[in-house]
C-alpha cells in the first residue's frame, strides 16, 4: 500500500501539546483514506486543536480524500482550531481548486511558514 | 456495445483502485491523451470506480476503447443504480463532506452520460485527444 502518514505531535514544540503535524506522502484515495482518517481521531483523542499537513509528499488525491480533510477542518473548527495545508504540488492544488476545497483552507508553500503561522497558545 | 476494432480494453474493479488507475492511465496514453488531460481522466475513472465500491457492493468493470478522436471509458456496474440525472450533479461545496464524485467528473472530462441495460448501470466518460476544452 502506497501511503504513509507520519505524526510529529507538538509540530515539532513541546510547548504546543495541542498542534499536530502529519507528513503524508504517496496516494490518498478510497483504499488509504481510512488510515489518515485513523491518525487524525488519535489527535482529536489527544485534544489536539491544530493541524499541519504536509501534502509535499502526496502523488494522488481523490474525493474520498477530500472528504477527509473537510472532515479535520469541521472537527477542528468546533474546538476553535484550524487546519494547515502545506505544499500542495500542481496535481493536488488542480483537484483543490475544482471542487473549491482550496478556498475552505490556509495554504502554505513550506512547512516552515505554516508552523510560524500557528498561534502562540 | 460492439467496441471490437477499436482497441477495446477490460478491467474488474477490485479494491486495488491505484492499480486500475495504473491500467487506465496506460492504456490512455497509448492512445494519446497525456498531462492534465490524462491526469483528469484517470481521477475521473477513480471516481465512478470508488462509486461502484461504495454503493453497488463493489460489483462492477471497467470497458474503455478508442478511435482517432476520443478515448471512451464506461464504468459498470451490476445494480443498476444509476440513472440519467445523475450526469448533472451538482457541487455540494465545501460543506457536505461526500457525495462529489459525479460532480467532479464533470469537471474533469469533455463528455459524462449515463447509460442503462439489462445488466445495470453505468458512467460514460469521454475525453477528446486532440480538443482544447475551457
Amino acid at each position: 500500500m502506497n501511503f504513509t502518514v507520519h505524526v510529529d505531535a507538538g509540530s515539532g514544540d513541546p510547548q504546543r501539546p495541542w498542534a499536530r503535524t502529519l507528513v503524508l506522502t504517496g496516494e490518498l484515495d478510497h483504499g488509504s483514506a481510512s488510515r489518515l482518517q485513523k491518525a487524525l481521531d488519535k489527535a482529536y483523542a489527544e485534544d489536539a486543536r491544530y493541524l499541519v499537513i504536509d501534502l509535499t509528499g502526496l502523488t494522488f488525491c481523490d474525493s474520498t480524500g477530500i472528504s477527509v480533510f473537510l472532515g479535520a477542518r469541521r472537527a477542528v473548527a468546533a474546538r476553535a482550531g484550524g487546519v494547515l495545508l502545506v505544499g500542495l504540488n500542481s496535481r493536488i492544488e488542480r483537484i483543490f481548486r475544482l471542487t473549491g476545497v482550496a478556498r475552505a483552507f490556509a495554504t502554505y508553500p513550506t512547512l516552515r511558514e505554516a508552523l510560524a503561522a500557528l498561534p502562540e497558545s | 456495445m460492439d467496441v471490437s476494432g477499436r482497441n477495446p480494453a477490460y478491467w474488474p474493479i477490485t479494491d486495488d483502485l491505484g492499480g486500475l488507475r495504473r491500467q487506465v492511465g496506460g492504456y490512455a496514453g497509448d492512445a494519446g491523451l497525456a498531462g492534465v488531460r490524462l491526469q483528469d481522466l484517470v481521477l475521473a475513472v477513480n471516481e465512478a470506480a470508488a462509486n461502484v465500491l461504495d454503493h453497488a457492493e463493489g460489483q462492477g468493470h471497467v470497458l474503455a476503447w478508442h478511435d482517432d478522436r476520443y478515448v471512451t471509458v464506461e464504468i459498470h456496474d451490476r445494480l443498476g443504480l444509476l440513472v440519467p440525472a445523475h450526469a448533472n450533479a451538482s457541487d455540494p461545496g465545501v460543506g457536505r463532506l461526500r457525495g462529489r464524485g459525479l460532480w467532479l467528473m464533470g469537471q474533469l472530462c469533455d463528455e459524462v452520460s449515463i447509460i442503462r441495460d439489462d445488466r445495470g448501470s453505468a458512467v460514460r466518460l469521454r475525453q477528446a485527444l486532440t480538443a482544447a476544452r475551457e
